[in-house]
């Protein structure tokens, strides 16, 4: 081979690789890159509570004579009342009233949503709903007595408006509902009876 | 095949990277919504309906009238036949001023329950045109009355508490001839007395 053609040839490929290469930088240049930026997101501080306030709640007691009307303290924590076994309602009229309070602590408002009564743990009880619409007031018996207990409770002093659902309870507020113990019957037990563990639980959730 | 430059594997990159966040993202608020709510509970321990008694009632058995007035003549009282709940007193005679007869009961509370009297009702004898004043009854020329005091001047009045187990309550019928003449015929009254209601106190 002749030294020209060789030099030739060099050059031929130096061209070709430089034409490459300028293809290939060229090609590289036809895209366009897309940003989506989020400059900031801020979570409020925010909080969820809503529960009873204070430790205990001294009951009302009415009715006409106290012979036989004991009405115990109730014991308060964020999350329940708890009412002791010292009550005792044993004629007509006789009836334990607990103010309560509960407060939207929170940045949120709320909603009771549902109240659920659960009856008392003796085994020989009856529960009748005293209103068919509302899960507020129920009476129950022990055994075939016709007299026994009311559980009730309300949104008014005077027990009259049973405490509704679906109530809004902004943050920052406060609402007082009232819990009823009351004797159901219009005569006297001939001997000593007893129901345990009757329940309200109010449930809470977001408005 | 075409190759990725550098910087389309980087848009990719990053396009990635902020769809994997904005789902983190969606998750998470996911994840705090449903845990706001909260359960309160009111707990009732146990509640005792005591064993109790109501009885209040006439203290029972026959009673004899002390009879009052001026001469015998004219009048007769009628002995009162009591049970637990009804005083019967048998035909009586006044027939002049002053003639009187006055029954000594009690009403008693064996009961486990104070009591009080709520009510006294006046029952005026049949087709006889009375006045009535509280547990005074005045009918003609007859006067019935219920009194605490044997002298028959303390009217027998409501609210006052009988007390539970063994409270006792000392209550005279009185029976008066209150006109102030006699009567020119015979005047026959039957039937008239009182009820008294007693309640839970």
């Amino acid at each position: 081979m002749s030294m020209k053609s060789t030099k030739s040839l060099k050059i031929v490929l130096g061209t070709i690789i430089i034409g490459i290469l300028g293809i290939t930088i060229a090609y590289g240049a036809l895209s366009s890159t897309l940003n989506v930026t989020v400059s900031k997101v801020t979570q409020n501080a925010l909080t969820w509570n809503v529960g009873f306030t204070g430790s205990s709640a001294t009951p009302t007691s009415t009715g006409t004579s106290t012979t036989g009307r004991t009405c115990g303290n109730a014991t308060i924590t964020s999350t329940t009342v708890t009412i002791p076994n010292t009550t005792t309602l044993s004629k007509p009229q006789d009836v334990c009233r607990y103010t309560l309070t509960i407060k939207n602590s929170g940045g949120i408002g709320a909603k009771l949503t549902s109240i659920t009564f659960t009856p008392p743990t003796d085994s020989n009880k009856t529960c009748t709903k005293d209103n068919s619409s509302s899960e507020a007031s129920y009476h129950c018996v022990i055994g075939s007595n016709s007299n026994g207990i009311t559980y009730k409770i309300t949104s008014d002093a005077d027990g009259n408006t049973l405490l509704p659902i679906n109530t809004t309870l902004n943050a920052g507020a406060s609402t007082t509902v009232y819990l009823f113990l009351s004797y159901y019957g219009n005569g006297l037990n001939s001997a000593e009876t007893s129901q345990s563990g009757a329940k309200f639980t109010l449930n809470y959730g977001q408005a | 095949m075409k190759k990725r430059t550098k910087s389309q594997k980087k848009n990719q990159k990053q396009l990635l990277t902020i769809v994997g966040a904005v789902v983190l993202l969606i998750v998470g608020i996911s994840v705090v919504y449903a845990a706001l709510s909260t359960t309160l509970n009111i707990t009732v321990g146990s509640v005792t309906q005591s064993q109790m008694s109501w009885n209040v009632a006439f203290q029972t058995g026959t009673v004899n009238a002390t009879a009052g007035g001026t001469s015998a003549t004219g009048r007769s009282c009628g002995a009162a036949t009591v049970t637990a709940d009804t005083v019967s007193v048998a035909s009586t005679t006044l027939s002049k001023p002053d003639d009187s007869c006055t029954y000594a009961l009690n009403i008693k509370n064996t009961g486990s329950i104070d009591a009080t009297l709520a009510t006294i009702t006046p029952v005026a004898p049949g087709s006889t045109s009375c006045t009535n004043s509280g547990a005074s009854m005045v009918c003609g020329n007859i006067t019935y009355k219920l009194t605490t005091d044997s002298a028959g001047s303390t009217l027998l009045t409501t609210g006052g508490t009988l007390a539970k187990t063994n409270g006792t309550l000392p209550v005279y019928l009185v029976i008066k001839y209150t006109g102030s003449t006699p009567s020119s015929t015979a005047v026959e009254q039957s039937s008239g007395g009182f009820t008294l209601v007693y309640n839970q106190k």
